[in-house]
């Protein structure tokens, strides 16, 4: 009987053994946890969070999704990396461009040629190593909204794709808009930065110039100042001054939204919430006005994979799946935005929907070649706020724009050892 | 006759004030929580109203669903075992500055040193203490978010002016008495430290429900998180999500609140809590 | 020569201020130290951290903007702070007064401010200053007046940042000098009644001075509050209109933690903090610690 049992314990103890470790091995390819981290809390329609959803849901793994804001994962990376504590997969593009060496390289994995290339050089391009440290997810455009109603008040036509408006033109309806068109402002700019350089690319001026291998500081040439001095105008006739003088943290996109606003320039990623919420006016997008050149500016951001993260691999895993372009294209219907896929594009069902995609789309032919070479420049190491303050205080009063554009010249020259070019 | 009459009036003043105060205080709250159900393209839509034009509870019930109690039961451990240690620590510290302010003759010294802790903007530490904090192997430990933020300056502060407002004669006729340091220092404190003590616990645990960089940077589960946290995650890069805020700050205060309701006589009462007569 | 009695009381003053001590050299002095030696170099948080000796303190005082700013907060602080500690202190004397009514519901209402984020504080002044539809210049309007432009002129810019940092903290003091004003006995009142004295001269002559410990306290802490205003700036006016509301502390922000120099901003925070230390210190010597 002893026998018998001791046989039998044995055979238990052994086959339990090659039990266990057959889940080990099941382990390796049963369901896993991804860490995700993303810089904010995503709505429940979020685009990147349905997806992921629906890839976990797919192949049986789980989510670990956590909201780092955005200014404060600046600490909590290097935290997260000296403690072994990575996420898994994350969503970013300062993070892959300050610390690169952070990060697989995604040219191992993926051919890069499946991208945009417009994508690849805005999101992953860096510029202090080949790498690509991220891979192109979403992909903003700035871009110009307006209220129909508005301009049937005032008499205006809408500019199209293939007759837009010049910058006068822009100047002489935004002012006929308020006088006739019954809003508030004629014309609303968000309180960025980027948005007011591409009045500065559109009238043909730069941050800075190529030199030879470096660069020469071009801010205060003289069709930057006279763009400048035309915003300040501008601000003063027909824009809600506080918004760019500062001393109001109001988002012009509510303005537009209560119908206050003929123009407004904006970004892509507004077009969602104003199809929400907008019920009382018609309103469209329009192509962007062009001066010398036309202008526009594309952001977005990447996903990337921390070098040390813990799962890499199923990080790589579901980036592979994300990629593929039935699932990509899953994701651009719930995001809206523009592709960075290629041979994948979004396609509205509704006709007004579709129209203004088209508009959309169109932006992106228009990002200058001044804009590319002031962003391989990385002047924003040097002075970034800095900028910012001196068209604040030019709009505001405090200081001319020729004077607020020569000091931040002489401030840029000093410190990154750029001559001046003017 | 006249006297009932003169004291109403003699009351009334001041009570009218009183009341004119808490209305000028108030309003812009009642606003605040009115906001918190209406409809978001309401917010911001002008004239700003006061009345939501539709009661919803969607965003309380999108930011319960959230997992919103959870982090409430986070921060209320954090608050309590903080406020605990931070009155028990606070409370010596601000005796022994107060009381030995004759016998040691650095005593200002010290205080100038806890005095440092606001004297320099907070956020300048925060890298380093991390690190501190890391190396000690506290990474994603309470103790990492607790032990850096009971050492309060205020707490200190305050104990230390309770105290020296007490004649030193009180002490030391404790001390005739035959009690050690020790002794003299509870039968010091409990009668006569109540107000000061409930002030800061009212204080400390509101201090630590708010706390936000710690809690995000030291724990790394996110289940551990609090309530700041929560709130601070529903601004975005491109746009605010101000209706969950509402909705989640509305929520976050009730509990202080009702802490201080609770505890609010004891910082009144006691009137007559010098205790010296002699 | 000391005696005994008093080497006792030596030990136990130390034992009685370690725990504070210890955990405040922790997780303090030593990051202040780490902070210090940050300041001599170029660190960028993490992976960059060269010598550069003096060079970000050569940078600070050459830059004018420094000065502006620190100016602009002194001229803000010494504005707010006389509401910021009469303003509470009338608010304690009347919610404990026994002639008032309501106490403690006004005790509670005043209170709620000081509870909510710089972030929620923000939106509502914002709602109440706004210039276009705000509640101040609707109710200016309808009495007939001109709206005035909260966010464009720079004194009412600051005007709106201190109403609105007195509005969330009054709370706060006021509960610190109700505290203060239990300790007066009563029987110093009963006389004083007694001799026939007025309730404004009672306040004067008698709370006033016996609040001094507290009313230090009050000052002292609302200064250094003062003087290190961000959050609500951020909420409110975000430094505008032009850079008329930048203090101090955002100037250390944007100049350095925004930009990843982590080194200059150690040192602009230790340049800040010695100032703001010989304030305390002033403060400190003129009313003797609070010591009567």
């Amino acid at each position: 009987m002893k026998k018998v049992s001791t046989i039998l314990l044995m055979a238990l103890l052994l086959s339990s053994m090659v039990f266990a470790a057959g889940t080990k091995e099941a382990a390796s390819t049963g369901p896993q946890v991804l860490k995700v981290m993303l810089s904010e809390e995503p709505s429940s329609e979020d685009a990147l969070l349905n997806t992921m959803k629906q890839w976990a849901a797919e192949t049986g793994n789980t989510l670990d999704v956590m909201v780092i804001p955005y200014e404060d994962q600046l600490t909590k990376f290097p935290l997260m990396a000296r403690n072994n504590d990575l996420p898994d997969l994350l969503t970013t593009t300062r993070l892959s461009r300050l610390y690169p060496d952070e990060f697989l390289d995604m040219a191992e994995y993926f051919d890069m040629s499946i991208f945009e290339p417009m994508a690849v050089e805005i999101i992953v391009q860096d510029y202090k190593s080949s790498k690509k440290s991220i891979l192109p997810q979403q992909f903003t455009i700035t871009n110009v909204y307006y209220n129909k109603d508005a301009f049937a008040r005032a008499g205006i036509t809408a500019p199209t794709i293939e007759k837009p408006w010049t910058l006068d033109e822009l100047e002489k309806n935004a002012i006929l808009l308020k006088e006739k068109g019954g809003v508030k402002y004629g014309m609303a700019m968000d309180a960025s930065r980027a948005r007011y350089d591409n009045l500065m690319y559109a009238n043909g001026g730069s941050m800075v110039e190529k030199d030879g291998a470096g660069f020469d500081v071009a801010i205060n040439s003289p069709q930057n100042i006279a763009t400048l001095q035309k915003f300040i105008d501008w601000n003063n006739k027909f824009m809600p001054k506080a918004i760019w003088a500062g001393g109001t943290t109001d988002n012009p996109a509510d303005y537009f939204k209560n119908g206050d606003v003929g123009i407004y320039f904006s970004g892509s990623w507004n077009y969602n919430s104003f199809y929400n919420q907008i019920k009382n006016f018609k309103w469209g997008v329009m192509p962007s006005p062009v001066g010398k050149s036309a202008s526009a500016i594309l952001g977005g951001s990447g996903l990337g994979v921390p070098a040390k993260a813990k799962n890499k691999d199923l990080a790589i895993s579901f980036l592979k799946w994300f990629y593929t372009k039935e699932n990509f294209q899953q994701y651009l219907n719930r995001d809206k935005g523009l592709s960075s896929l290629v041979g994948v594009t979004y396609s509205p069902s509704d006709a007004q929907v579709a129209e203004d995609y088209k508009v959309l789309q169109s932006e992106v032919g228009k990002v200058t070649y001044a804009f590319s070479v002031d962003e391989s420049s990385m002047w924003r190491n040097f002075y970034d706020n800095e900028y910012r303050d001196a068209l604040k205080q030019a709009v505001n009063g405090d200081l001319t724009a020729a004077k607020a554009l020569n000091d931040f010249a002489a401030l840029l020259s000093k410190k990154s050892g750029w001559d001046l070019k003017y | 006759m006249s006297k009932p009459l003169l004291r109403v009036s003699r009351n009334l003043g001041p009570s009218t004030v009183t009341l004119l105060v808490s209305l000028v205080i108030l309003f812009p709250i009642v606003w605040l929580v009115l906001s918190s159900f209406k409809e978001t393209g309401e917010l911001f839509s002008y004239p700003l109203a006061m009345l939501p034009s539709r009661f919803t509870f969607v965003h309380y019930r999108k930011v319960i669903g959230e997992g919103f109690f959870g982090y409430v039961f986070n921060s209320l451990f954090l608050a309590v075992v903080g406020t605990a240690i931070t009155l028990v620590i606070s409370a010596m510290c601000g005796y022994a500055l107060a009381i030995y302010r004759h016998e040691v003759s650095y005593t200002n010294l010290v205080f100038g040193i806890f005095l440092l802790g606001t004297l320099i903007p907070g956020e300048t530490l925060t890298v380093p203490q991390v690190t501190v904090i890391s190396e000690l192997g506290l990474y994603n430990n309470i103790w990492g978010v607790i032990l850096p933020v009971v050492t309060t300056t205020t707490g200190i502060f305050m104990f230390r002016q309770h105290y020296l407002s007490i004649p030193l004669s009180f002490v030391e006729a404790a001390r005739i008495d035959g009690s050690n340091e020790a002794q003299t220092f509870l039968y010091v404190m409990l009668p006569l430290g109540t107000s000061s003590t409930v002030t800061l616990a009212i204080f400390s645990f509101m201090w630590r429900w708010n706390d936000y960089i710690l809690p995000l940077l030291v724990l790394s589960d996110q289940k551990k998180y609090t309530i700041q946290i929560a709130i601070k995650n529903y601004i975005g890069f491109n746009g605010v999500d101000w209706s969950s805020i509402l909705a989640a700050s509305v929520m976050s205060i009730i509990p202080i609140i009702v802490l201080f309701i609770i505890l609010q006589r004891y910082i009144v009462g006691g009137l007559s809590a010098s205790g010296v007569k002699g | 020569m000391k005696t005994r009695y008093v080497k006792r009381h030596v030990r136990a003053f130390w034992l009685f201020v370690a725990p504070c001590l210890l955990l405040f050299s922790t997780f303090f002095l030593i990051p202040l130290g780490l902070s210090v030696g940050f300041s001599f170099t170029n660190y960028d948080g993490w992976k960059v951290m060269n010598f550069i000796g003096l060079a970000n303190y050569k940078e600070l005082f050459a830059d004018t903007k420094f000065y502006q700013s620190l100016g602009r907060t002194f001229t803000y602080t010494l504005f707010s702070l006389p509401f910021k500690v009469i303003i509470p202190l009338l608010i304690a004397s009347l919610v404990t007064s026994k002639r008032v009514a309501i106490k403690g519901l006004a005790r509670t209402l005043t209170y709620i401010p000081s509870l909510l984020s710089a972030l929620v504080v923000g939106i509502t002044i914002n709602w109440m200053f706004s210039a276009e539809y705000g509640l101040v210049n609707f109710i200016i309007q309808s009495l007939g007046g001109t709206p005035l432009q909260w966010a464009l002129n720079p004194k009412l810019a600051t005007f709106v940042i201190s109403f609105a940092s007195n509005w969330a903290s009054t709370g706060f003091y006021m509960v610190i000098f109700i505290g203060g004003l239990n300790n007066i006995p009563q029987e110093i009142y009963e006389a004083a009644s007694i001799d026939g004295s007025t309730t404004r001269q009672t306040f004067l002559r008698i709370t006033v001075p016996m609040l001094a410990p507290t009313t230090f306290l009050a000052t002292l802490l609302s200064t250094v509050n003062l003087l290190k205003e961000y959050a609500l700036v951020q909420g409110i006016t975000q430094g505008g209109p032009g850079l008329n509301t930048t203090f101090i502390i955002q100037f250390i922000f944007d100049k350095g933690f925004n930009q990843m120099q982590y080194g200059y901003a150690s040192a602009i925070s230790l340049v800040v903090m010695v100032i703001f230390a010989f304030i305390a210190y002033v403060q400190f010597k003129f009313s003797n610690g609070g010591d009567r």
